[in-house]
């Protein structure tokens, strides 16, 4: 039998997030073999986190994500509180939305234009798109600018916010500092909804997954700081039930656990997962966007994640301005938070999708253990799933086309491989 | 006379991958000595941040981890007039691309924005371990004396101190 090794990596994955590697093997007109392997910083912080004080955690895990720290931060924030008994103000938990709104509007900006859109355009990279459509880039760059803003204003600096702590905020701005940033914000809306109609023009390759949908879903809001896990199966669970519904198991060729809903079956969280859940809970404008986009009430294509991004770029737009047009100062900056022996959950939606964190805490605070369950390693097995099907319905593609469409693949679900580095490299035998 | 210039100073990389926070411990060890007027500053994540960080710098000179064909890793290399030559920086010699988006990819993104400064320099340390975990590589620790050094030496030529 002859056996034809191809290596087809390195410099067209830069678009990918961080350090991984693809691997298939195809045997004739099968895919004997498909495995994402990802390198992935969780799980040396779960051990990094041990003996460390119940208030270490928010800012040591906003270290895992130069892309989405505040979802570390508020996903440990209310791990650690519900361990220690807490629930913090209403202004307070309104003030973290806005925060998480300023992450989301810069984490889905940067992927919209500069990671996933060349992919539809035909540029290889950010940079031919600046020099194509270079209009489209300022946009970008703005907009995004706006979601650091907020993250400056809130959360103290726009990377690794400094103002997060257990119980709330250092400080909470004022609301002139707040009001400071509505006209921005306001252009920011338009540019959103432009956003979303130049994405819906693009043109989608088919394919319709069955994976199961999980996100947040909260009574009145677009789930993003807490709410129930939910699912378009009928799924409807505390945060705190997460492990008796889910389970993570190692696979050989990854340093990320693959996660998997108990008793099998696969599941999707992320973008396309909260809008199939969540839809009815768009603001209005969001939801008209959507349907002018020619989204209907869910959406299974991974390809058109970039719409559902631009409409939750949108939504979050939307709501930072609501926030603050509503906001009234808090009494408190923090609610007290005393130590006590626990175990607690949290659960918030990071760009990506769905973030899990438990704690166990000793009578003084020190944490016996923590568990992080990010939702690349939730979506690892759909991605792998997916990358199966492109290859298998196109293996009369050259390699280098069907390294190309793997990468798109990949690429659909903006995962949060990063600051595990570097490189993804692709390797494509056939047998 | 002319005004001097305004030079911003700014390490990128993450201290959470080992040797890709050599350009935070570079900046760090140099900053007592920074000549006076020089803002220094970090980039951590997303590296478009780099546009509005240099915005009003006339040079910005970046410093990071790097890796680049024969390097060993603790080497220390100068690159002048990064901005000028960026077509000769690949993605990934040009710094460890932890975020889609690579320092040189950054480089010449903000060119054809306009949105460089007028001198791009880039002080590059070789990375040998890219693990996670705190801490640099004794190679790579026993640079960042020397490269703090050079760093200060040319910034002060730079900002005409």
């Amino acid at each position: 039998m002859t056996h034809q090794t191809r290596d087809l990596s390195l410099e067209a994955l830069s678009r990918v997030e961080g350090e991984g590697a693809m691997h298939v093997v195809i045997d004739g007109k099968t895919v004997t073999d498909l495995r994402l392997q990802i390198y992935e910083p969780p799980r040396f912080f779960e051990a990094f986190l041990r003996g460390r004080a119940y208030t270490e955690p928010p800012d040591i895990t906003a270290r895992i994500c130069g892309i989405c720290p505040v979802a570390y931060q508020m996903s440990a924030c209310q791990a650690i509180e519900s361990a220690c008994g807490v629930v913090v103000d209403e202004p307070l938990r309104a003030l973290r939305r806005l925060l998480y709104c300023g992450e989301w509007i810069e984490s889905h900006v940067l992927h919209i234009y500069l990671l996933h859109a060349p992919d539809f355009l035909g540029a290889g990279s950010a940079l031919e798109l600046a020099r194509e459509h270079r209009d489209v880039v300022e946009r970008a760059l703005r907009l995004k600018k706006v979601g650091n803003h907020i993250m400056d204003v809130v959360g103290g600096r726009s990377v690794h916010p400094v103002n997060v702590r257990v119980g709330g905020f250092y400080r909470v701005p004022t609301l002139s500092e707040l009001r400071g940033l509505l006209d921005e914000l306001r252009w920011a809306r338009d540019a959103a909804l432009e956003t979303v109609r130049w994405v819906s023009t693009f043109t989608f390759p088919d394919l319709e997954v069955a994976h199961e949908m999980v996100a947040l879903r909260h009574p009145s809001e677009y789930a993003v700081v807490d709410g129930r896990v939910a699912s378009d199966r009928g799924l409807d669970i505390p945060v705190d039930a997460f492990l008796d519904h889910f389970e993570e198991e190692h696979v050989a060729h990854s340093t990320a656990l693959h996660a998997h809903r108990k008793g099998g079956g696969r599941y999707l969280v992320g973008p396309l997962a909260r809008y199939t859940v969540n839809h009815d809970r768009l603001p209005a404008l969001a939801r008209e966007a959507a349907a002018d986009a020619g989204l209907g009430p869910e959406c299974r294509n991974p390809f058109r994640s970039i719409v559902v991004r631009a409409v939750e770029t949108l939504a979050a737009c939307d709501d930072a301005i609501g926030l603050i047009e509503g906001y009234e100062e808090p009494e408190r900056p923090a609610v007290p938070v005393e130590p006590r022996a626990g175990v607690g959950h949290g659960i918030t939606e990071a760009p990506r999708g769905l973030l899990y964190h438990r704690y166990e805490l000793d009578e003084d605070g020190a944490v016996l253990s923590a568990v992080i369950v990010p939702p690349t390693a939730q979506n690892q097995d759909a991605i792998e799933s997916d990358l199966r099907r492109v290859v298998v319905e196109n293996l009369g593609l050259r390699d280098s086309a069907l390294q190309h469409l793997c990468e798109e693949a990949i690429r659909n679900y903006d995962p949060c491989i990063s600051c595990s580095a570097h490189f993804l490299d692709v390797t494509v035998e056939r047998r | 006379m002319s005004a001097a210039p305004r030079v911003v100073v700014i390490a990128v990389g993450n201290p959470m991958r080992r040797d890709d926070g050599a350009g935070m411990a570079v900046l760090e060890r140099a900053r007592p000595s920074l000549p006076e007027g020089v803002r220094a500053l970090s980039c951590g994540g997303d590296l478009t941040d780099l546009l509005d960080l240099w915005s009003e710098a006339d040079v910005a000179v970046l410093v990071d981890a790097a890796r680049w064909r024969g390097c060993v890793p603790g080497e220390v290399t100068w690159v002048d007039d990064a901005g000028r030559g960026a077509d000769r920086l690949s993605g990934r010699s040009a710094g460890l691309d932890t975020h889609g988006i690579g320092v040189a990819e950054m480089i010449r993104l903000a060119r054809t924005l306009e949105r460089l400064p007028a001198r791009v320099d880039l002080l590059a340390l070789a990375a040998g371990d890219d693990a996670q975990g705190e801490g640099l590589s004794p190679a790579v620790e026993s640079a960042v004396g020397p490269a703090a050094d050079l760093l200060v030496t040319r910034l002060r030529a730079l900002a005409g101190a």
